[in-house]
């Protein structure tokens, strides 16, 4: 969130967890994640994340790279209409365990999401070795592409093996990850949910022009980042419903005039 | 002649044959067809040169092109500022005084400070004099929006006008007017003319070309003549101008009044003290924020501590439908100057009539406004709408009366599925026994409420506070009242003072209230509060009887029951927490309608108290069930809401996704219905979809058409039915409508493509954000605008300010212009700044690193001690001592964080007014950071002790081994140019090493190493505080003085380094020994090198006879030679006897002299030998 507005570019090489089950995965992050930042960013901008090794959940040992440059203000933009579904792609990962369970994620979503769209496809990343972290999971984020070039994502884990505890079906997960793209579509807006955020808050740096985005029903952390974005810099979103011939769909209308931050410790040559 | 006259047959044209028809064909094509005659003549000759055409007229094209900037101004912009510049006695005022007289129609004769006037249908316009000082002009230039700048003809342009210009430049070029005045001074009508030409060249050579440029020819009864004014006034009425990056960055207001607010007991203590104070003016720029600090140039930094926005003093006209103004609303405001109609306080309204007629029509309005307030207050009150959420029903104050009843069913059926369900449950014994309580105190209350009134007239804070003091007070509880926490106490409190001193005003702030009501609705919280108002209102009906009474219990009935369903709520919330939290989330996805309310609370500060807070809160409460009930509504306990925002912050970390809500199945038939629509393959909107759009060309291609060949006529399937219904028809023309709409859209974007370039995009895009910016908060009210977007640009604000030096308000001199600069995030901060300087062409001396020098970089004004420095091409910045003559340098600095590519200016003196150029350095700035790295280049040198063929043991260089180790592997150097590399340090003498060299070095060489040795920048940063200062100094500021000023002033002098200065060089003649060679090596040296002993004859040195020339006289020459011979010789002769005589006479006188004085000793020793011999005898008798 804070990469456009360091001194130099950045260039940084992450270590951790890439996939669990409560946050977005890596996957979610740079199908859905990094288009809004590139939104922002005014010109031809490179912002780069690789996955070079993945990593799930209770050991971690994934390894990322993300680049982004820095400019001196973000671009001030309105995004309205979210458009219709166009394809929807998705990555199944299995680290260190069979490669065929990716497969059988793939099949039992694709089963899901066909019946909406026959454009569905559904890569396999099959981990193992120096690239597979340090412990085994699976699971898949599939990402739905408007005409708009707004992005949905949904996405599912294998949860944390406890002794005891059922063991996960990676049919189930499939299922679990359409089922969820296809709350995030129908719950529309133009931004991903998990990045309501992070929107705002780019929305709220912007240059002094009123910045108006449409987003699904706000999620809770949004709320609170409101609050906070309001206590911090003092501004206020002004927030609507969207209407549409005396029905109020659940969208709201995020509006807001930036506070017109500029990055002020890039250097000017 | 007859040649000449001859006379030729003329040519007749062929009127037939073939070259008469020929002739005739192409005439006639010429006039028909409009093709150039010769169509070689004007297809491409070259290639090149058609390219070079084109390049040029892409250039030219390309020159004319600005970087589109987003007009940010609103639709009802603040007035412009006119600032009036020049060197004193150019006839500023006087200026200033006729334009308002033409502008206004009735004369202006004392100006202090900025006037406002209304130019026009649309136009408002400020006008400020500009003294003749350079703070004053760097502070005009920043906010000026258009610059009359005045120049005295018959003396010609001075140097402030050039510095004007320059200040401008670097701080954002404002529109700029040249006013020629004292024209009438010239006598000469040529000369005029002359003056005139070269005045205006020279003008235009500074501005652009073709800048505007007036001229005042005289004076007519002690004013200008009206129409050389009149010209001027419609030129400055009409002028456009161009959005300048600092100030659609910035907010800023130049303030037209200023009130000290602090009260005068504390004044009486100590004059001293710091201030309160309020300035008013329009905001300009961009909306002012109320969290955003302040900069007052001249006086410094600021928090504000309040603002909100008046009434406009100086409005435009209303309706505009006529062509010009009427008298009526020429309307003039200049508070300093004593003009202005009202003046606006927050605790009072001063209204001054001063005589004219002119804003008589505003304050009848204003008080008229608050007679009839007053009158019908009742009324209005009666008929106040109080709608509690935006879909449901507003409700009366007589709904209120009528149906308390029925109204509670509504709020539970508004408030969605929650409270429908706790209704149900609702345990209503509870409330009944405490309905038995309350009556019991009915009768108490009411004379309460009279008495606190007041209070709860004017309540922004909790209304649930207010609800508790309430309740307390009717249990005529004071203790409870202790017992409120102690910030919401001294909340009350301050409201009750504050309530009182409104009371005056109650009919204004019933007003407000009633906005604030408008905010209070968006919740379901403030259901209560709305009721409260109401509440309020009917205690404000004189007829409050029985009927009142059991509304009050009817009121607290419900307030009661809410309560319940609270309490009931916060039972079961425990239960099923989950059930209620995604019940809570549906709800909300389903029903936001108080989405503002929902995210932020009420929109206040204070209330930030959200829902789920409250939620929490009951909660809290809930588990010590035995507290007094009314307390629920109390604010959160300090350590209670640490605890509610812990948790909160974990949930939120938890809750990056949704709620886990259960899965909708959608393979579901029902389901899938609702999403199926969303996906390409599902049915598009009617614009988009191409099936339609099809379907329309089909009917415009296909609808009624002849078939030619049968005869039949077709007709459309559409029009089968002849019976068209009107219905139909209406669709049919809409379509139509539409389609032609579509059509032209596509043509147009079609036919342009070649013309839509880049440039025309950006524009476009820009012009279209512009329009946004404009619209999209149009039609909100004006407080919750203020709330959304800040203080927009042409309010009328007040702002007020705390702890501001006393000095600016008893020093206060109108004429020098109080702007208020707003600072965005991170600018209130210091840093070292640096920037791209360069020392101005007409400055006469060079600036030397750490002297001081005033900088003026955004709104601020300030000295600081500059360190310059030239970027070397691996980006090192090297220290320079002065600044380069005519190239630019970076200068660093201790200074205010200011965006890069601001301009900047530098000054070296304020205070005094020298003839040059006062302008030091112009520039922008580059960087800003943390910290510096400027170097300055450090030889080290070192003698070496010891050297060994291309070794060397250097000493002298280092002092210690440490030393050494750092600076092994360094390149070090010869004098003499030998390169070399230290490699280690050795034990013995103490920083001696070993080095290498490329060859070997001598014992006699100095070898030094290059280094960088880092420069600090001194942390110095000295606002420049003029507007402090008393009036008659107000141009006399003095910061640090440089060393050279010291110096000169205590008259010191810098001791010089003997090793530095010239002496004469002094070298002996270093004499060689001859050559000798051996005689055994003269025998083996081959004939060539052997020393010759003998000359050579034609190497043999000429001898002085050989040069000599034979002189051959003429014979008188001859003769002058011989007497002359003979005369010299006479001569020669005669000095020698004369030389011979006088020698023995010479001797002869010695000789006589030595003889006298022979004699003259002899009796000198006789005489002597007595005395002596008289003497002994003398002492021989006195021993005896």
């Amino acid at each position: 969130m804070l990469a456009p507005f360091c001194k130099n570019c950045i260039n940084l090489k992450l270590r951790g967890v890439t996939d669990n089950t409560i946050d977005p995965s890596i996957d979610r992050i740079q199908t859905a994640g990094i288009p809004i930042l590139k939104k922002f960013l005014a010109g031809d901008n490179d912002v780069v994340l690789t996955i070079c090794k993945r990593g799930a959940a209770p050991l971690g040992g994934g390894e990322i790279h993300f680049k982004c440059p820095i400019s001196r203000n973000l671009k001030t933009i309105q995004m309205q209409d979210s458009g219709m579904v166009k394809r929807i792609r998705g990555t199944a990962c299995s680290i260190r365990v069979s490669p065929a369970i990716a497969n059988r994620i793939v099949e039992s979503a694709k089963s899901v999401l066909l019946k909406f769209l026959p454009d569905v496809y559904i890569y396999i990343d099959h981990r193992r070795g120096s690239t597979s972290g340090k412990s085994p999971g699976f699971g898949v984020t599939l990402t739905a592409d408007t005409t708009r070039e707004v992005f949905f994502s949904g996405q599912a884990f294998s949860p944390l093996m406890t002794t005891g505890s059922l063991p996960c079906i990676p049919e189930d997960l499939g299922k679990e990850a359409a089922t969820k793209l296809l709350d995030e579509i129908h719950r529309n807006g133009c931004i991903d949910s998990p990045f309501q955020s992070m929107t705002a808050a780019f929305m709220a740096l912007g240059k002094k022009d009123v910045c108006k985005i449409t987003m699904g029903p706000l999620t809770p952390v949004t709320i609170q980042f409101l609050r906070d974005l309001r206590v911090f810099f003092g501004i206020v979103f002004k927030i609507e419903p969207i209407k549409e011939e005396d029905k109020i769909l659940p969208q709201v209308c995020l509006t807001c005039l930036g506070i017109g931050y500029t990055n002020i410790s890039k250097r000017t040559l | 002649m007859d040649e000449d006259t001859v006379k030729h047959k003329s040519h007749r044209d062929r009127n037939a044959g073939r070259k008469a028809e020929k002739k005739k064909a192409k005439k006639q094509q010429d006039s028909t067809s409009g093709k150039p005659r010769n169509s070689k003549a004007f297809t491409f000759n070259s290639a090149i040169k058609a390219e070079r055409k084109f390049r040029r007229k892409q250039d030219l094209e390309t020159k004319k092109q600005h970087i589109p900037l987003v007009d940010r101004t609103p639709l009802e912009p603040p007035p412009i500022l006119v600032a009036v510049v020049g060197p004193p006695k150019v006839g500023k005022s006087l200026v200033i005084q006729c334009l308002i007289k033409s502008f206004v129609k009735q004369p202006l004769t004392n100006i202090l400070g900025p006037v406002t006037v209304v130019a026009g249908k649309k136009r408002r316009i400020t006008f400020m004099e500009c003294n003749n000082d350079v703070n004053c002009m760097i502070d005009i230039a920043k906010v000026a929006d258009l610059v009359l700048l005045l120049v005295d003809a018959s003396f010609g342009f001075e140097m402030e006008i050039f510095e004007f210009l320059n200040i401008c430049q670097v701080h954002g070029m404002p529109r700029i007017m040249g006013v020629l005045t004292h024209l009438d001074l010239i006598k000469n009508a040529k000369q005029m003319r002359k003056t005139k030409k070269t005045l205006k060249h020279r003008f235009w050579t500074e501005v652009y070309a073709g800048a505007k440029l007036f001229y005042l020819s005289g004076l007519l009864h002690d004013e200008y003549l009206r129409i050389e004014i009149k010209n001027l006034a419609r030129f400055i009425s009409v002028m456009k101008f161009r959005p300048l990056t600092w100030r659609t960055t910035h907010p800023y207001m130049l303030a037209d009044r200023i009130e000290d607010l602090t009260p005068p007991e504390l004044i009486r203590k100590n004059q001293k003290v710091d201030r309160t104070i309020s300035l008013y003016g329009y905001i300009r720029g961009i909306p002012l924020n109320k969290e955003t600090s302040i900069h007052i140039p001249g006086c410094g930094d600021m928090k504000i501590k309040d603002v909100n926005f008046l009434p406009d003093p100086c409005p435009l006209p209303e309706q505009i439908k006529k062509r010009a103004l009427v008298e009526k609303e020429r309307l003039i405001y200049a508070p300093f100057s004593g003009v202005g109609g009202i003046v606006y306080d927050k605790d009072a309204v001063y209204v001054e009539l001063g005589g004219s007629h002119s804003y008589k029509e505003e304050d009848a309005g204003l008080a008229g406004a608050l007679i009839d307030t007053q009158e019908t207050l009742d009324q209005k009150l009666q008929h106040s709408e109080l709608q509690l959420f935006s879909d449901a029903a507003p409700i009366k104050s007589e709904d209120v009366n009528e149906s308390m009843a029925p109204y509670s069913g509504e709020l539970v059926m508004d408030n969605g599925r929650i409270r429908r369900k706790e209704v149900s449950e609702k345990p209503y014994g509870k409330a009944v026994k405490r309905k038995s309580n309350e009556e019991d105190n009915v009768r108490e209350k009411k004379k309460k409420k009279s008495t606190i009134n007041a209070t709860i007239e004017n309540d922004n804070l909790d209304e649930s506070e207010l609800k508790s003091d309430k309740n307390n007070v009717s249990h005529k509880n004071t203790e409870v009242y202790h017992s409120l926490s102690k910030e919401s106490d001294k909340l009350i409190k301050n409201k009750i003072s504050e309530a009182l001193n409104f009371l005056e005003l109650i009919k204004e702030d019933s007003k407000q209230n009633n906005d604030d009501e408008s905010f209070d609705e968006l919740s379901d919280e403030d259901s209560r509060a709305g009721l409260e108002m109401n509440d309020r209102a009917s205690d404000f009906e004189e007829n409050a009887s029985e009927e009142d009474d059991e509304e009050g219990e009817e009121k607290d009935d419900i307030e009661m029951n809410e309560n319940k369903e609270e309490v009931a709520d916060e039972l079961k919330w425990k239960r099923n927490l989950a059930e209620k939290a995604r019940e809570a989330f549906i709800n909300r996805q389903q029903n936001n309608i108080n989405l503002m309310k929902m995210v932020y609370g009420v929109f206040d500060q204070r209330r930030n108290m959200t829902e789920e807070k409250q939620y929490d809160g009951r909660e809290e409460e809930d588990e010590k069930p035995d507290e007094d009930i009314g307390g629920i509504f109390r604010v959160v306990q300090e350590q209670q809401r640490q605890k509610i925002q812990e948790r909160e912050l974990q949930n939120q970390e938890e809750s990056v996704f949704y709620p886990m809500e259960i899965l909708r199945d959608w393979l579901k038939e029902e389901n899938k219905a609702l999403i199926i629509n969303r996906f390409v393959t599902g049915k598009w909107k009617e614009s988009e979809d191409a099936e339609e759009l099809l379907k329309l060309d089909d009917e415009a291609l296909y609808g009624d058409f002849e078939d030619l060949e049968t005869g039949e006529k077709h007709k459309a399937e559409d029009a089968t039915p002849k019976e068209l219904s009107a219905e139909e028809a209406e669709e049919k023309k809409e379509l139509l409508e539409k389609k032609r709409k579509l059509k032209e859209q596509f043509d147009a974007e079609y036919d342009n493509t070649e013309k839509k370039t880049y440039y025309d995009e950006l524009k476009a895009e820009v012009e279209k954000q512009a329009g946004i910016n404009k619209s999209e908060f149009e039609g909100l009210d004006d407080d919750v605008r203020v709330q959304l977007e800040g203080y927009r640009p042409g309010m009328y604000i007040r702002l007020e300010l705390e702890a501001v030096p006393y000095e600016l308000i008893t020093h206060l001199d109108p004429t020098y212009p109080i702007i208020v600069g707003g600072l965005l995030h991170g600018e209130e901060n210091i840093g070292y700044v640096q920037a791209r300087i360069k020392k101005h062409r007409w400055y006469s001396k060079i600036l030397k690193s750490r002297d001081p020098l005033i900088f003026s970089l955004g709104w601020r004004r300030f000295q600081s001690l500059p360190i310059y420095t030239k970027l070397e091409d691996n980006l090192r910045h090297r220290m320079l001592k002065y600044t380069p003559e005519h190239v630019a340098c970076i200068s660093h600095f201790w200074g205010p964080i200011t965006p890069q590519s601001t301009g900047i200016l530098a000054v070296q003196d304020v205070a005094t007014r020298q003839p040059g150029f006062r302008i030091a350095a112009t520039g922008s700035i580059v960087e800003l950071d943390k910290s510096t790295h400027v170097v300055k280049k450090l030889k080290l040198t070192g003698v070496p002790l010891k050297i060994y063929r291309k070794t060397a043991f250097i000493k002298d260089m280092f002092n210690s081994a440490l030393e050494v180790a750092k600076f092994e592997g360094a390149r070090i150097k010869t004098v003499s140019g030998i390169r070399g590399q230290i490699k280690r340090a050795v034990a013995k003498p103490e920083g001696c090493f070993r080095a290498t060299f490329e060859d070997k070095i001598m014992l006699s060489d100095i070898v030094f190493c290059r280094t960088w040795y880092k420069v600090d920048v001194p942390r110095f940063y000295n606002p420049v505080t003029s507007l402090l200062l008393p009036s008659a100094e107000k141009n006399q500021w003095r910061g640090m003085k440089t060393t050279g000023q010291l110096k000169r002033e205590r008259n010191i002098h810098g001791v010089a380094n003997t090793d530095s200065m010239y002496t004469p060089i002094e070298r002996d003649v270093k004499v060689f020994k001859p050559l000798s060679i051996p005689r055994k090596l003269q025998k083996e040296l081959p004939y060539r090198d052997k020393p010759k002993h003998q000359s050579v004859p034609h190497l043999r040195k000429p001898k002085f006879k050989q040069s000599r020339v034979a002189v051959v006289r003429e014979p008188d020459e001859e003769n002058v030679a011989r007497l002359m011979k003979m005369i010299r010789t006479t001569y020669a002769k005669k000095q020698k006897q004369l030389k011979d005589t006088m020698t023995k006479r010479i001797t002869a006188y010695q000789a006589r002299v030595a003889e006298e004085e022979a004699k003259k000793m002899k009796k000198q020793k006789l005489l002597k030998k007595e005395i002596f011999r008289d003497l002994s005898k003398l002492e021989k008798k006195k021993n005896r």
